[in-house]
């Protein structure tokens, strides 16, 4: 793959030339470490620089900068609803108390190994041949 | 976090006797997402602008390690992959030259199709073997499902990228709401607001629920001032199994954070849409 | 990656050609030194190693299909068996079909082998389990040991005999040394 024409030495007498046949000046095993050392060698895998015009930079750096405010929107948004929801959470417990010492008492309690159950399930870019499991016979397990 | 209430529930308040609020609990239940979220515009543009970089940043493809010189797999690789214009310093090139190397112009970037592991069958349909051959082509279902086509609002099969929130109406009221369920008051025992709402579940949908009840905690309180009730809202998640209307539920149905701004009382919406989920 | 060929003899060749045309030597051997220089690398000149990938769907054993990008030459994968129809991930489901015969090595070496090793099984388990019943059937038995032992060692030849003591030889032992 990596072989290429070599012009015949005149050190080694025995080799004679012959036109279109690929002759190899170096023995096979210094053959093997240059093919190895060839598909080895990053630089010939790797694309030419990229060189872009002043005016694809301009455009590339608008279009990054674009990006960042979007997900910087995002972001926000998402953690303001977190806080909000934390806030509920605080306002909906000290409301509790108030009203109901016994019940806070039960919502405060911190249930153990309490882990997501193993049917949860990443969401996928194509739906499954059936979308929704109907087939459930009635409660395995009874949390307290 | 209990920190927090303990030091701001120090402020006790002396109850009234005159009418002491219903406490009552109502359940959240919620169906995830099955697809992935459907992209912007700006989102799929700028993910095509970064694949395409990536692409052309992309190191040559190094196929003398996966397909072996000398083998079938080679052979029908170069087939599908013919080698770039070499630079021929005889030929003028008005776009500039060639530069090859591993059979690859480096200027560019390299776009690779490999054998397909499928048999390309075309005008057999043979039902039977489509199903069963494990060397079938991929073919994605649509994300799209019948629910979505027949805009069949109680099919938990329906808009499949979204978070869908259960919403019911009980016999004799015309007002679509989560559904809420009294603490009992009587009882000897004193059951959680959560216990409450998955009894309560059970009452209204039948028992082939699977559900997975996040916190024992309320993440919620709402004043109910019309018929002096305090509601805490409890959040869990269904994961399989079907809801099955019993006789105190008049109708039921699956609906995303927008679908919800319409159809629930404006004042309510506003007081609980920061816990519905956006996607 | 490559070994290394020690010999002192020989000078050592710079790695630094690595990158361009064959060295030119005329048959002696070339000799790699082990330190590997490498290339100075300039500002804005670096580029990182992003090795070629392919768009590939992978569909699991329910029918959902997930896009992903793998330096694998497939376009498709599919997967016979994961968590969608394990019954290990599916605690509460019953409906759960796993065609048992193309999942997993083990299977597959049991379908390809399975008969070989019951059948191999069985006859031994017979011969230990009930011949050994009476007293007449051991002393049975005890003669046919003998019988076999007298014809192994008339195939082995003449001068042969049982050696019943010391070390068997352990090829692992004796590489240590």
């Amino acid at each position: 793959m990596f072989k290429s024409f070599a012009k015949p030495q005149s050190s080694s007498g025995v080799l004679t030339f012959i036109r279109g046949k690929r002759i190899s000046a170096t023995n096979p095993a210094t053959e093997r470490i240059v093919q190895q050392l060839s598909v080895l060698a990053a630089g010939r895998k790797q694309p030419k620089l990229l060189n872009l015009s002043n005016e694809d930079i301009v455009k590339h750096r608008t279009i990054m900068s674009a990006w960042k405010l979007f997900t910087r929107k995002k972001k926000r948004a998402e953690q303001e609803q977190l806080n909000q929801q934390y806030e509920s959470i605080c306002n909906a417990m000290n409301d509790l108390k108030e009203t109901s010492p016994a019940l806070f008492e039960l919502a405060s309690h911190k249930e153990k190994r309490l882990r997501f159950p193993l049917e949860m399930r990443f969401p996928t870019e194509y739906p499954p041949n059936r979308p929704w499991v109907y087939n459930f016979t009635g409660p395995v397990k009874k949390r307290k | 976090m209990r920190s927090v209430w303990v030091t701001r529930a120090s402020i006790a308040r002396a109850y009234s006797t005159q009418v002491q609020p219903v406490i009552s609990s109502t359940l959240l239940l919620s169906r995830n997402p099955i697809i992935t979220q459907e992209p912007s515009s700006f989102e799929k543009q700028f993910y095509k602008y970064q694949n395409e970089l990536w692409r052309r940043l992309m190191w040559t493809f190094p196929s003398w390690f996966f397909f072996k010189p000398g083998t079938v797999a080679e052979q029908k690789y170069r087939k599908l992959n013919k080698p770039a214009t070499p630079d021929n310093p005889n030929i003028e090139f008005p776009r500039g030259r060639p530069e090859l190397r591993h059979n690859r112009d480096r200027r560019f970037k390299q776009t690779i199709s490999v054998p397909k592991s499928y048999e390309d069958k075309k005008g057999e349909t043979n039902a039977a073997s489509e199903t069963d051959d494990l060397a079938r082509k991929i073919v994605p279902n649509s994300r799209i499902t019948e629910a979505d086509l027949k805009k069949d609002l109680a099919s938990l099969e329906r808009k499949l990228s979204r978070t869908l929130y259960l919403i019911i109406k009980e016999k004799g009221s015309n007002t679509w709401k989560f559904p809420n369920f009294n603490v009992p008051t009587n009882a000897e025992e004193v059951s959680g607001l959560h216990v409450v709402a998955e009894e309560g579940l059970y009452k209204i949908g039948g028992e082939k629920i699977n559900y997975f009840n996040v916190s024992n905690t309320p993440c919620h309180v709402f004043n109910n001032l019309q018929e002096n009730k305090k509601e805490y809202f409890i959040k869990s998640h269904i994961l399989s199994g079907i809801f099955e209307p019993q006789e105190s539920v008049a109708e039921f149905n699956w609906l995303s954070k927008e679908e919800l701004k319409d159809v629930l009382p404006a004042e309510y919406y506003q007081d609980v849409s920061h816990l519905l989920n956006n996607v | 990656m490559f070994r290394q060929i020690v010999n002192p003899c020989v000078q050592h060749m710079s790695v630094r050609h690595y990158a361009g045309k064959a060295p030119e030597t005329t048959g002696r051997e070339v000799q790699l030194s082990s330190r590997r220089v490498m290339r100075k690398i300039r500002m804005g000149k670096a580029r990182p190693a992003i090795f070629y990938q392919f768009d590939t769907l992978v569909e699991l054993s329910d029918g959902s299909v997930i896009r992903r990008r793998s330096q694998a030459p497939k376009d498709e994968i599919r997967m016979l068996a994961d968590q969608r129809n394990s019954s290990l991930w599916n605690p509460t489901r019953s409906d759960l079909i796993v065609d048992q015969s193309h999942t997993g090595k083990v299977s597959k070496f049991r379908t390809k082998y399975g008969d070989y090793d019951r059948g191999a099984g069985s006859e031994e388990t017979n011969t230990t389990k009930s011949d050994l019943q009476t007293e007449e059937e051991r002393e049975q038995a005890r003669k046919l040991a003998a019988e076999r032992e007298r014809e192994f060692l008339e195939f082995m030849g003449e001068g042969a005999e049982i050696i019943t003591h010391g070390k068997l030889y352990d090829k692992k032992a004796d590489r240590k040394k």
